[in-house]
């Protein structure tokens, strides 16, 4: 239980599966420590992408680095990587002690030190009470501790966690996503974490990476994703967001004046004049009024619906026939709503009208 | 409103319950087991301790008598190989077909069921065919000169063994496929991540959880072994007989009703009791028991 995690450099790794690419020649860099995620939708590649690492899915080229070493061609037993699985894969015929003392036991480590070390482990996720308990009689969130503690007692190059929260409910899915970050952040592993829930990752991550279609579509922290997607996929993935086509972009004084495919105006701080992009809005960046603001960008529009829900409020509002927004307000007390069916008047900053890749 | 209510109650009679059904579906199984099986069954133990020449005279008469003896324990030593030879050849053979998918599958399934649509005397009396002094196994050796005077495969050990692993292949199979298919394929992958080679993997991680399927497999072959008939009266020989053939021996041709009542109820009782410990053993070795 100590050091670093190592850092970890795939090169052009790719998998095909007959004519299927499931995974694009992909080249990324994991830093030693980091709390690396991916998420994606499913069939996007991030589940090859983990098989590659862990060594069980070969790949058809390309290669990965751990501290310095090609693993690619060594099998899964050789490389001393930690694993979490999604239903956990705790062995069912063995104790909580057995199942962590494992893979101690396959690299014949005494008898006396595997003990140790698994007294530690169980110490670490607090389970001790557990240990001669067979998984079966165990919660759902004490399995996954147990799967936790198994993949790291022995101080593997890295932990990959295949969704591992997925199976837990909400509430003890948000408990543990904060255990598994302080977990990770006692051991100083480097881990990879695969995820289709992008709160979770958000909640845990140094860097996401999401993937779409077999290839990484934007790698960055989860405020440089929320706050600058590059593409409309990552955009409406990552949060809401409000997605506008654009008829066409001509330069303004101050960025761009986009005409959108339902006939609006729309001010833009930044000066792309590029085709084949859209216009992306976040929820948070709109303000509701009941009288026309002065701003940069103010639509009149219908209340359809409104929402209270613990922490904010929700409107979605009818600008033009098939063409609906999302706005969103922290609900703080004695807050007016407006009634559905109100006139409002919708307005944010140029800065917030977002130029996006619309593919 | 629940059946509690007074009102619920007086207006439906009686009070539903699921487990009401199960009394009419159960009466007819029960029915004809109890004439055409427990009847039967204890007018054969009754019958062991008739006759003139007192209660527990034919029990007396097979445990003085080496010959009856010995033939239990060929009986006991013929269904335990034949157990450990169905096991080593079905279990690789399982492993593979639970891995199959689709219409492999299928196909694999419809290879192991189709001697089922065959009865066991045509396919002893196939295998009899085969082993003849001028069959086809025999030919063929000569043939090729390999041998030199035709072998002996019948009326001996060989042909009893290779018939009857034969003919409980298939019940064997099935347990084995079924457990092995309930085995999560993640546990292999884990073993395989967390440091275990793929021989250390199967030895730790499949191995133990395919022992359900195991326990299942072999109490069905040595159980149905140990009564089996046919296929020893076929190609067994006389100088080792199986207890079935013996008992078949003594109701047709010695007509000793009363000894072949004690013979088979001897083998009721032996089978019940190796059963009982076979269950204790395996449960203990974590593989559960036969019955779970």
């Amino acid at each position: 239980m100590s050091g670093q995690g190592a850092k970890i450099e795939y090169v052009d790794i790719s998998k095909r599966y007959g004519a299927v690419e499931a995974l694009r020649p992909t080249s990324l860099t994991i830093e030693a420590g980091e709390f690396f995620s991916i998420i994606g939708p499913s069939g996007s590649g991030k589940t090859t992408l983990l098989g590659v690492t862990a060594g069980y899915v070969p790949p058809t080229s390309g290669q990965i680095i751990i501290d310095g070493r090609n693993v690619v061609g060594e099998p899964p037993f050789q490389r001393n990587i930690g694993m979490v699985f999604q239903n956990y894969a705790l062995f069912p015929h063995m104790t909580v002690a057995e199942n962590i003392g494992f893979p101690l036991r396959m690299r014949k480590t005494p008898r006396a030190e595997i003990a140790e070390r698994v007294k530690k482990m169980l110490a670490l996720v607090q389970l001790e009470e557990m240990a001669s308990r067979k998984p079966g009689q165990l919660s759902g969130g004490q399995q996954q501790r147990i799967a936790l503690a198994r993949a790291a007692v022995y101080d593997p190059l890295m932990l990959l966690m295949d969704e591992p929260l997925s199976a837990l409910d909400k509430n003890l899915r948000e408990a543990m996503q904060d255990e598994v970050k302080q977990f990770q952040t006692v051991l100083g592993s480097t881990v990879l974490y695969v995820t289709h829930d992008q709160a979770e990752a958000a909640a845990m991550s140094d860097r996401i990476a999401i993937m779409n279609h077999g290839r990484i579509v934007q790698i960055g922290s989860p405020r440089d994703l929320y706050e600058h997607p590059v593409a409309r996929f990552v955009a409406s993935f990552l949060g809401e967001a409000n997605i506008f086509d654009i008829e066409s972009v001509t330069p303004h004084a101050s960025g761009s004046m986009i005409a959108t495919h339902h006939g609006f105006s729309l001010v833009c701080a930044a000066s792309g004049s590029h085709d084949g992009q859209c216009v992306c809005v976040r929820p948070e960046a709109v303000a509701l009024s009941a009288s026309r603001p002065e701003h940069d960008n103010v639509l009149e529009g219908k209340v359809v619906d409104a929402t209270y829900t613990a922490g904010s409020l929700r409107y979605r509002v009818e600008l033009a026939p098939d063409c609906i927004i999302t706005q969103r307000t922290p609900s703080v007390r004695g807050i007016e709503m407006f009634d559905t069916g109100a006139t409002v008047f919708a307005s944010w900053r140029a800065e917030d009208t977002l130029l996006v890749d619309d593919d | 409103m629940t059946s509690r209510d007074p009102a619920m109650r007086q207006a439906t009679g009686r009070i539903w319950s699921p487990a009401r059904g199960y009394f009419v579906i159960l009466s007819l199984p029960v029915i004809f087991l109890a004439v055409f099986f427990i009847w039967p069954l204890a007018g054969v133990i009754l019958r062991s301790f008739g006759g003139d020449e007192g209660i527990f005279f034919q029990y007396l008469t097979v445990f003085e008598r080496d010959s009856y003896l010995k033939v239990l324990g060929y009986t006991l030593q013929v269904a335990t190989t034949v157990t450990v030879l169905c096991l080593l050849i079905a279990y690789p053979v399982a492993a593979l077909v639970a891995r199959l998918q689709g219409s492999w599958l299928q196909l694999a399934f419809a290879l192991i069921l189709v001697p089922f649509w065959t009865s066991t005397v045509i396919r002893t009396y196939a295998w009899m065919v085969l082993f003849q002094r001028k069959g086809v196994i025999n030919d063929a050796l000569l043939n090729f000169g390999v041998i030199d005077a035709p072998l002996r495969f019948m009326h001996n050990n060989i042909g009893v063994h290779i018939g009857m692993v034969h003919i409980m292949l298939p019940f064997m199979l099935l347990p084995l496929i079924s457990a092995f298919r309930n085995i999560d394929p993640s546990y292999m992958r884990a073993a395989g991540v967390l440091g275990a080679n793929p021989i250390r993997a199967f030895w730790h991680v499949y191995l133990p959880l395919s022992m359900p399927g195991v326990s299942a497999g072999v109490a069905l072959v040595f159980i149905t072994s140990l009564g089996f008939f046919i296929t020893p009266a076929l190609l067994g020989g006389a100088k080792n007989m199986m207890l079935a053939v013996l008992i078949e021996q003594q109701v047709t041709i010695t007509v000793n009703w009363e000894l072949a009542s004690a013979l088979a109820s001897i083998l009721l009782i032996v089978t019940a009791c190796l059963y009982v410990v076979y269950d204790r053993v395996s449960r203990r070795a974590g593989g559960g028991g036969v019955l779970d």
